[in-house]
């Protein structure tokens, strides 16, 4: 016989895990530092292509001037405030991407609990039958 | 005790009372159509939305043909059926990335030098920007295609209704996508193919791209729009998504009409004004018809036990009912 109660509780289990299958759930396999680190390790190779790309135009556009005054240019200098722009421009995607991800992680952390507390209700109901 | 109507007190207030009432019966009506929409909604909820989404792609790929003409195989109606179809059934992923090779291919037949740094700047404002939100990956066409048609605030307000913080990154690199199409639309290409006149015009290009005040202006706006609008319907309190709306709004027009002022940048003052005025309009009517929208989705399941198979549909409740009251008048004929 269909029991209308425990029905309704697998569905809602069976909703939850066909919309959250590739989102919370996959996040919370990882450990908060694990998921955090990966996610800005992406960031990192992101950004450095990034910034590769942003050099590569500017230097396009100023090519007429490199050009120019190549031989003239203080090579540490520009090497120098290269290098320090994209220290800068890291840190600022690494400080806000660590803040970001924790808040996601921790988010669908939430979103994790409350299934797995619905989980253990249909698991005591189960044991209810058997009893 | 004159009301200033001229009619005596009790008649005024009975007058008050039917208006009232008038114009309950009247949100009630709107709302009972909206119950009714969002029953028809969740019956054909699938059909609905395929059909939808294949308005959109069509849309969009009608608006990118015919605005970069530059190529006009690619302006061909059967493809763009076609890639509107394909465009029905992929991820939003991918359809942005059809979107850009054929924006992309267009380009390479007006300059491949031009569809080259164009090629650049996307992949940059992809890996800087886009790539946090994917929710609102979409937003990268639509931003440029509701600046084209002058009601950007529409759009950054509705995002701003339904969406997180991050968002604002993907407004930022459609707002910038389409600025740097408008530049190479308006570049004059005709260079000759030497050395110096290929970094003349990429010069001239970056230069288009660089210095528009317009595309600083209106990013300044859709970014200020869009953090008024989302730090107003969080708060707590009535109508807070109304007055996010109603907010946004009049930001965007403040912060255009100042730019226009402060920074002589050349937007339309007539478009400034009926294009907050629509966005307030259309983001209102979408709050309002969002729950159609976002919660008319049934649910299809599958899920087993020792004892059965389950196939469960399950169908998400409003909140309201529909009025269905029949008001059955029984005359008995009066004994003399």
């Amino acid at each position: 016989m269909v029991q209308e109660k425990k029905v309704e509780m697998m569905t809602k289990l069976a909703i939850f895990e066909k919309n959250e299958k590739d989102k919370a759930m996959k996040l919370t396999k990882y450990y908060l530092t694990d998921y955090v680190r990966g996610e800005l390790l992406k960031s990192f190779f992101c950004v450095t292509i990034g910034y590769l790309i942003i050099g590569v135009i500017l230097s396009l556009y100023n090519l007429e001037y490199l050009i120019s005054h190549a031989t003239s240019l203080n090579y540490p200098e520009l090497i120098g405030k290269i290098v320090m722009g994209y220290i800068v421009l890291q840190g600022v995607y690494l400080i806000i991407g660590m803040i970001g991800y924790q808040r996601r992680f921790h988010k669908a952390k939430r979103k994790v609990k409350n299934y797995d507390r619905e989980l253990n209700e249909l698991r005591l109901w189960y044991r209810r039958e058997k009893l | 005790m004159n009301c200033g109507c001229g009619i005596e007190e009790k008649s005024c207030k009975i007058r008050r009372k039917v208006e009232r009432m008038e114009r309950k019966v009247y949100i009630r009506t709107i709302l009972e159509w909206r119950e009714k929409l969002y029953n028809s909604y969740v019956q054909y909820d699938i059909y609905i939305k395929m059909f939808l989404r294949f308005i959109m792609s069509a849309i969009i790929f009608i608006v990118v043909g015919s605005k970069l003409n530059y190529y006009e195989k690619l302006s061909n109606p059967l493809l763009i059926l076609g890639l509107a179809l394909v465009g029905t059934f992929v991820p939003d992923a991918l359809l942005v990335f059809m979107v850009v090779v054929v924006t992309l291919l267009e380009l390479y037949f007006l300059s491949p030098i031009i569809a080259g740094i164009c090629a650049l700047c996307f992949l940059f404002l992809y890996l800087m920007l886009a790539r946090f939100d994917q929710k609102t990956t979409l937003a990268l066409i639509f931003v440029p295609i509701f600046i084209l048609w002058k009601i950007p605030i529409s759009l950054v307000v509705v995002i701003a209704l339904f969406f997180g913080a991050s968002s604002v990154l993907t407004i930022v690199a459609g707002t910038c996508f389409y600025y740097i199409l408008d530049a190479a639309k308006n570049i004059d290409i005709n260079v000759g193919e030497t050395t110096n006149d290929v970094f003349a015009l990429i010069h001239m290009f970056m230069d288009a791209i660089i210095k528009n005040k317009n595309m600083y202006v209106m990013l300044m706006t859709l970014v200020a729009v869009f953090f008024i609008t989302y730090f107003v319907r969080r708060l707590k309190m009535d109508f807070s998504f109304e007055m996010g709306v109603i907010a946004g709004g009049i930001c965007g027009f403040i912060l255009l009409l100042l730019g226009n002022v402060m920074l002589d940048s050349k937007f339309s003052i007539l478009w400034v004004v009926l294009g907050s005025v629509v966005s307030c309009i259309i983001g209102l009517l979408v709050h309002f018809m969002h729950m159609v929208l976002d919660y008319g989705q049934k649910e299809k399941v599958q899920f087993e036990d020792d004892e059965y198979y389950y196939y469960v549909t399950a169908v998400p409740k409003m909140k309201m009912t529909v009025s269905n009251k029949k008001v059955k008048n029984i005359y008995t004929k009066k004994k003399r």
